[in-house]
């Protein structure tokens, strides 16, 4: 009701809107409409929701085998190919809503509040939920082999998260209003905390699940009153009654929308966008993130890499119409993208935990796709996500291998030569093409191709302070990613005992139990090489990240994808058209892959003469930096610029603070005073007037004489008082 | 009104003597004096008050000065004599004054049963537990009096817990409550009540009319109702009576009026059964009550022992220590 | 003038003459009851503050020309000599127990 009345008042003020200031319409695309006979597209939620309930079984039955984890599989995979099905089957020009069941209906006096469970099955759908149960089903199969040492409950639980966290993926993804969106939303954070507190005996990993749960919190408050606004605004949370709304005339300009709602509406897509930011780690809230790799390490490549902290972009991408609804929406976006990118970038140069150097790698390349989603790039965001998808996952999935042969080693400084170890070849040659992907390298990486988008398309959109930021920090990833890939694949040649001198304490990492394992003597001593899960899992996802090379560029299958999504508005072919005898460095998009590409290289290159050919070189450029005035810069990046401390310090503190502050108040004075006291008081009144009752007759008398008087006073004085009172008045 | 002060200065000046009059060892010099302050202070208030009240008074001031003297006098020496036989002989001469007192309230019926029922019943039973309770001592020798009759226990809390209830009650009287000020008791519908009181007794009606003058003969209306017919005022009445085979009106007035509206005992009892009936009851269930317990506690209390007890409701003998018979019992 | 004032005031009695004189027995009453230590002598002092109730009942009932005054001076009579017969055998039974009539010897009996 509230949003016809809106409606109505857009349409009457159509006559006189004008074009939004930044020059862009929202681009149509189709909406979906009801269809029936698609039912079995539920499955894509069954499924994990079966393995989900199975593990638990397994659980309580007490299965000590890999039972679990095939199952598991076997559910993920399953809804691999229901999804594939789906997209075959899908008529991307004409999506379509498939209600499964009544969730919420509720209606009282005027109002009104429905969320249908349904499906919303369009291109941006299918194309994240592609690459999610295809990811979540090679990293459980991955997982199958990495979580081993832990067979038995652990196991179940391990992989009951993983089916949690993939129903809640796909509620969020596949739901066809805000609400289900919701639901999946915290379904995801919820499994994200169970799965970082995967080891809940180890109090940093406690503590890294609780930061990642609160400070996601904070960014979903954000998202629940977004959710909450658009309702009151708008009447209704589907998405296919919001975009008719939005797009009911193409023209309609942000600045009407802002004015006719007053700036309950304009503060929409900043709501939203303080969930997303949350969510994909964005500034102010990325703190979690790196500290979330506490978690095992497949949940480290699928969760908090590959998949849900997507969800943030997938959110903009899905209401991007929404951004519209206030003039500098995009431009935050973008700005906190690009700041989220080059300061992670320049964190992850300075760290020694090769993890932790990947986490600071995704903060920073979920800042590039924010970063797209702001300068009205939806197809790039969206591409970097699905390239980065691949190639992170297989960086993960390559550190954690390690991670699990060498016993928990993950220092850069220790790790070396891995090259000429037997068995490792599949993962350092994987490591190496993903890594050239996230750095960037010309043509052949798919990291290359999504990238460019982004970065042209900020200087196309007319931001070139941000497209500097983009570049610089492409450069700095190149360096950092190689400075890993150098300095742990690459060195000379480790004999054994310098491998047994590379094991970790076994307390660092994920395995730190290895009950059951084979070679338990020998394991502690030397590192083991991934078996045939693992090498299958890795080749198979780098073999998915070449194959998304096919997918990127510019007009092919995945801008199509995005085009006819609702991220329709930031799609590079629906705006911006050049005059055909524009010069070489007119359209961005041109000069960018030549720029981009020997940046990329650059960096590479600097790596490659600190870590590779010269590798004491890099200390003594730490040594010559530090004693130079550079050196707070230096401390500060190696200790992630103090983001940590200003937070503890600024927020952390302060509520300490109070917290103390309120503790004492309720301790000493609301206990002392008012509990206590209440109890005390009946107590005191009874120590003071107990030697009343002394068994003396007279005092009796007193007493009874005192009362009499008492009430003679009452009597007296209160009609004293009140005439009192009432002459006053 | 009066001054605030001066009524509360006579009371805190009567708390005073009354505490040189508790003092256990106090010369006679100072009882004197103490008796003297009280005295004044008592007619002090007493003097405060026409000034006061311009409304409704009454005649008698001859006889309450005298009786209110004596009954506050020998109240004070009631409570400040260590000898409690005297206590008990000035409480009779309270009773006995304020029986004087309730006289000149036309409240004659009271006034002798206050003094037979206190003075007579009553105030001889405590003589008799007293000296029960009292052995022979010689009442010249002040130490062989019990100390508990010899020493007040706490005079200045008593004295000023009575007081700062007398300066409450001193108040209130001076004040008035909202409810209750004293010029306001209209004397006529309770002349026309007593008239209707008195229209429900014929037999009483017919006992005036006799004695007036040519009404010797007169008779109750046969198959009538008497009819009593008040004066507006309530100072004198018509009843119509049969004189010889004739109604005839005759008037009450006078001497007679007043025998008929006030004739203290028959209103009393009017009033007891007419507007009390239940509490009347509740008195007599009261003095019932009182006499059971009274029995129940002079009676001999008698010891048991455990086992006697045991024995007496049915139960065998369990060999109690304090069992008289305990050598008796066969541990089984 | 004064010595015309002086039967004046006595000759005229109102109806606080009795109240006031109904209040200093009382208060008398409670002073003694409150500082005699002989049980029969504060007994005698609540006979002592009934009396003052009934010299105010009475004066009640004259000054507004209702007998209710003096019917309750009947009930206080009935309470007076219910009391005094209770009373009189409690302290026989008390002074059988323990030859005194001291009332604080009985404070003991106070529940703790």
């Amino acid at each position: 009701m509230i949003g016809s009345h809106l409606l109505s008042v857009l349409l009457a003020a159509g006559d006189t809107a004008h074009a939004s200031d930044h020059g862009h319409h929202s681009a149509h695309f189709p909406v979906a409409l009801p269809t029936e006979g698609l039912g079995y597209a539920g499955l894509v939620l069954a499924l994990p929701l079966i393995a989900m309930i199975l593990n638990g079984v397994y659980a309580i039955s007490g299965v000590r085998s890999k039972l679990p984890a095939w199952t598991t599989v076997a559910c993920l995979g399953t809804a691999f190919a229901v999804v594939l099905n789906l997209y075959l089957k899908a008529d991307i020009e004409h999506p379509v809503v498939v209600p499964l069941f009544e969730w919420i209906n509720l209606s009282w006096g005027t109002g009104a509040i429905s969320a249908p469970f349904g499906l919303y099955l369009d291109s941006l759908t299918l194309l994240w939920m592609l690459f999610v149960t295809g990811l979540g089903t090679l990293i459980a199969l991955y997982a199958s082999e990495y979580m081993e040492s832990d067979v038995g409950p652990a196991y179940c639980r391990f992989f009951g998260g993983v089916s949690i966290f993939l129903l809640a993926m796909g509620c969020l993804v596949m739901g066809d209003n805000l609400l289900t969106l919701y639901l999946g939303w915290e379904g995801v954070g919820f499994a994200s905390y169970m799965l970082i507190g995967y080891h809940f005996t180890k109090p940093s990993a406690v503590a890294a699940a609780k930061k990642a749960f609160i400070v996601n919190r904070i960014g979903d408050l954000g998202l629940a009153l977004g959710i909450y606004l658009t309702w009151l605004h708008f009447g209704t949370l589907e998405y296919s009654k919001l975009f008719e709304m939005l797009q009911a005339d193409g023209a309609m300009a942000a600045a009407q929308q802002a004015m006719a709602g007053g700036w309950e509406v304009a503060i929409i897509p900043f709501l939203l966008m303080a969930g997303a930011f949350g969510k994909s780690a964005q500034l102010p809230f990325y703190i979690w993130l790196p500290d979330a790799m506490e978690g095992p390490t497949p949940v480290s490549a699928l969760i908090h890499a590959a998949t849900m902290v997507t969800a943030g972009v997938y959110l903009l991408v899905r209401t991007f119409p929404m951004l519209e609804l206030h003039p500098a929406a995009a431009p935050t976006v973008a700005w906190v993208g690009g700041a989220t990118a080059l300061l992670a970038a320049t964190i992850g140069m300075a760290q020694y935990d090769i993890k932790r150097v990947m986490a600071y790698s995704t903060v920073s390349q979920l800042g590039y796709m924010f970063m797209g989603v702001g300068v009205l790039s939806t197809f790039g965001a969206a591409a970097h996500v699905f390239t980065h998808a691949f190639f992170k996952a297989v960086l993960f999935l390559t550190c954690g291998a390690i991670m699990h042969g060498f016993a928990g080693q993950l220092d850069l400084r220790v790790l070396r030569g891995l090259r000429h170890v037997k068995g490792w070849r599949i993962v350092v040659w994987t490591m190496f093409y993903a890594s050239l992907c996230l750095a960037g390298f010309p043509i052949i990486s798919s990291g290359y191709w999504s990238k460019d988008v982004i970065l042209a398309e900020a200087f196309a959109n007319g931001r070139p302070i941000l497209g500097g930021i983009g570049l610089l920090t492409a450069g700095l990833t190149a360096y950092y990613t190689f400075r890993v890939w150098f300095r742990v694949c690459c060195g000379p040649k480790p004999d054994d005992h310098d491998l047994a001198k590379m094991m970790g304490d076994d307390h660092h990492g994920d395995d730190h139990h290895d009950e059951g394992h084979g070679e338990e003597d020998h394991h502690h001593h030397m590192p083991h090489a991934p078996k045939w899960a693992v090498n299958l899992v890795l080749s198979v996802i780098s073999l998915a990240a070449i194959g998304s090379i096919l997918l990127v560029p510019e007009h092919g299958w995945l801008e199509h994808m995005v085009a006819k999504s609702s991220g329709a508005g930031g799609v590079g072919a629906n705006h911006h058209d050049l005059p055909a005898d524009a010069g070489f460095w007119a359209d961005p998009h041109g000069w960018m892959k030549y720029v981009a590409s020997t940046v990329g290289l650059l960096g590479m290159a600097v790596a490659a003469w600190l870590h590779l050919f010269n590798r004491s070189a890099a200390d003594r450029l730490r040594a010559t930096l530090l004693a130079s005035p550079l050196k707070a810069v230096v401390r500060a990046m190696e200790n992630k610029w103090y983001v940590d401390e200003l937070y503890n310090a600024l927020i952390r503190m302060p509520l300490k603070i109070k917290g103390h502050a309120l503790h004492m108040l309720d301790r000493y004075v609301l206990d002392i005073l008012v509990v206590d006291g209440l109890g005390r008081l009946p107590k005191m009144i009874g120590r003071t007037l107990s030697p009343l009752q002394n068994g003396v007759l007279q005092s009796y008398a007193a007493s009874m004489a005192g009362g009499v008087i008492l009430i003679a006073l009452l009597i007296l004085v209160l009609p004293m008082l009140l005439d009192l009172l009432g002459g006053a008045a | 009104m009066p001054p605030a002060s001066v009524i509360h200065a006579c009371t805190v000046l009567a708390a005073a003597a009354l505490l040189l009059l508790l003092r256990p060892a106090g010369s006679t010099r100072l009882r004197l004096v103490g008796a003297v302050v009280g005295i004044g202070a008592f007619t002090g208030i007493l003097a405060q008050l026409p000034t006061f009240f311009d409304g409704q008074v009454m005649p008698g001031g001859t006889f309450f000065l005298p009786f209110a003297l004596i009954s506050v006098i020998s109240a004070v020496q009631m409570i400040t004599t260590s000898r409690p036989v005297y206590a008990a002989l000035h409480f009779v001469l309270v009773v006995l004054a304020s029986s004087g007192l309730l006289v000149t309230l036309g409240a004659e019926f009271l006034g002798f049963a206050v003094v037979i029922v206190y003075a007579g019943a009553i105030l001889i039973t405590y003589m008799f537990v007293l000296m029960l309770a009292q052995q022979a001592q010689s009442p010249d020798l002040e130490d062989e009096r019990p100390t508990y009759d010899r020493f007040a226990r706490e005079p200045i809390g008593g004295a000023v817990v009575g007081f700062l209830l007398l300066a409450f009650m001193n108040h209130l009287i001076f004040t008035g409550t909202g409810e209750l000020t004293p010029g306001d008791a209209d004397p006529v519908p309770a002349r026309l009540a007593a008239w209707e009181r008195v229209g429900n007794m014929p037999g009483r009606v017919m006992e005036l009319v006799v004695q007036v003058p040519e009404y010797e003969q007169a008779l109750l209306p046969e198959g009538e109702t008497l009819r009593v017919v008040p004066d507006p005022d309530g100072l004198a009445a018509t009843v119509t009576v049969m004189l010889n085979d004739a109604p005839s009106e005759v008037r009450l007035q006078g001497e007679l009026a007043r025998l008929a509206i006030e004739d203290n005992i028959r209103g009393i009892g009017v009033a007891l059964i007419e507007a009390f009936p239940v509490s009347l009851e509740l008195a007599g269930v009261v003095l019932t009550m009182a006499m059971f317990g009274a029995v129940i506690l002079a009676r001999r209390q008698i010891e048991l022992t455990e086992d006697e007890k045991r024995e007496a409701s049915g139960l065998p003998r369990i060999g109690h220590h304090d069992d008289p018979k305990g050598g008796e019992v066969t541990h089984g | 003038m004064a010595e015309a004032v002086v039967p004046e005031v006595f000759g005229q009695l109102a109806l606080g003459h009795y109240l006031i004189l109904s209040a200093f027995l009382f208060a008398i009453g409670l002073a003694g009851f409150v500082t005699r230590r002989n049980m029969i002598v504060m007994f005698l002092c609540t006979e002592l503050m009934f009396q003052a109730a009934v010299i105010a009942l009475a004066a009640f009932g004259r000054f507004h020309l209702d007998l209710s005054g003096q019917v309750m001076v009947i009930f206080v009579l009935t309470i007076a000599a219910a009391e005094a017969a209770l009373a009189l055998g409690l302290v026989v039974l008390l002074f059988k127990r323990q030859p005194t009539l001291d009332a604080e010897v009985w404070s003991e009996m106070r529940d703790v």
